[in-house]
């Protein structure tokens, strides 16, 4: 085979394919509402005077500790963060545009609005990934750690036998 | 042995600590989700405060002191009343913080010293007079009417006045037209804002979010409203 290794459609793969989706969403929902709350913080809830940059910041680092200590590896986390980072714009110009879905409110799709939510989101965005993979890194391996340690315990196979009860 | 194996961490607590971190996450996806669900809602309906309220003024003007064959005098004093009535559909409450008039009227006399090269000359001859309500709110999905009144005299406006009475007695003298029949343009602007969205905001990049709970609608009308 040149170049490549064919992923076989396996058990094993599609769960680890719908774990990637389910936290690079999770990722991505924060993200995205963060990148709202930044750009717009008067009419997002809770709505605030200042957003604070802090706060987001260390929210993100305990989810990417979490998103870390799940994930299976430094490689899926990183395409985890990546896929997040992607969606969370997305989530955030949905928001932003989230006026237009009203059937009350006939406002052309505007274009310029992409540009504005990503020029006003891209240091979050930045920003936010970076703080995601430094919590990541961590919960990774924190998890690597635990999973070391439990291997060698006597009641591993107990455990085993119970987490798929 | 035995101090090794507390230190070592139970198989069974690692899975429970994974699907306690599992349930952590869904719970905060959960939080995040209903946060810009209820974003969303609150930017759309403040969206639709700014397009949906509508303030329409009624003016009413009334004149004293004029000269016996209908002249504006130098004591001549007109008085303005607007009625202003707010329609507010939305779901957000929204204040009324002022209102601002000027009134223009046709210049026929110069019109007449140009010779109609410029077709129609309006003169400003009030400039805002506001209205700042003392309670100027508008609750959701709630109409209210709000009242004004200014006087315009040679007293609270010597320049515009004396302009206006210039172009009255000429329109009079001249061409036979009363004040009532003259030609006028009346431009009110109104600002209001919707009231629990903040918009104190200071630095560079923020212009955007001082004017958003900002509403600010204008209203033209001209009198006779049939002129040609």
């Amino acid at each position: 085979m040149a170049g490549g290794v064919a992923l076989k459609f396996t058990r094993e793969n599609a769960i680890k394919i719908l774990k990637i989706i389910a936290l690079s969403a999770a990722i991505g929902v924060a993200v995205g509402y963060f990148s709202f709350y930044v750009t717009m913080p008067s009419v997002s809830v809770p709505t605030t005077k200042n957003p604070s940059l802090l706060l987001a910041g260390a929210i993100l680092l305990l989810l990417g500790l979490i998103v870390g200590a799940l994930s299976d590896s430094l490689e899926t986390l990183a395409v985890e963060i990546l896929l997040g980072i992607v969606e969370g714009a997305l989530l955030g110009y949905i928001l932003f545009i989230s006026p237009t879905f009203s059937p009350e409110i006939e406002i052309p799709f505007a274009e310029e609005y992409i540009f504005f939510t990503l020029r006003s989101a891209l240091p979050l965005l930045i920003l936010g990934g970076a703080v995601l993979f430094v919590g990541g890194f961590f919960g990774t391996y924190a998890s690597e750690h635990m999973a070391v340690r439990s291997a060698k315990s006597p009641f591993a196979e107990d455990a085993v036998r119970a987490s798929k009860r | 042995m035995g101090r090794v194996n507390r230190m070592r961490l139970d198989a069974r607590r690692v899975a429970r600590i994974r699907i306690a971190l599992w349930v952590t996450l869904t719970s905060v996806s959960l939080v995040f989700v209903a946060a810009s669900t209820m974003s969303a809602i609150n930017y759309t309906d403040v969206a639709m405060a700014k397009l949906a309220v509508s303030p329409v003024a009624d003016l009413n003007i009334t004149t004293s002191n004029l000269g016996p064959s209908g002249e504006v005098t130098d004591d001549t004093i007109f008085h303005y009343v607007a009625y202003v009535n707010v329609t507010n559909p939305s779901r957000k409450d929204v204040v009324l913080q002022f209102m601002k008039y000027q009134g223009w009227i046709r210049d026929y006399y110069m019109e007449n010293l140009t010779h109609s090269q410029v077709p129609l000359a309006f003169s400003m001859i009030v400039a805002d007079p506001s209205l700042r309500p003392t309670d100027g709110l508008i609750a959701a999905n709630s109409v209210k009417d709000f009242y004004c009144a200014w006087n315009f005299s040679r007293t609270d406006n010597s320049g515009g006045f004396e302009h206006a009475r210039d172009i009255m007695n000429f329109a009079l003298t001249n061409l036979g037209l009363g004040w009532r029949n003259l030609e006028m343009t009346h431009y009110f602007v109104f600002m209001l804002k919707v009231t629990d969205v903040p918009s104190d905001y200071t630095g560079p990049n923020s212009g955007y979010l001082i004017e958003l709970p900002v509403i600010r609608k204008e209203q033209v009308t001209t009198w006779p409203e049939e002129s040609p």
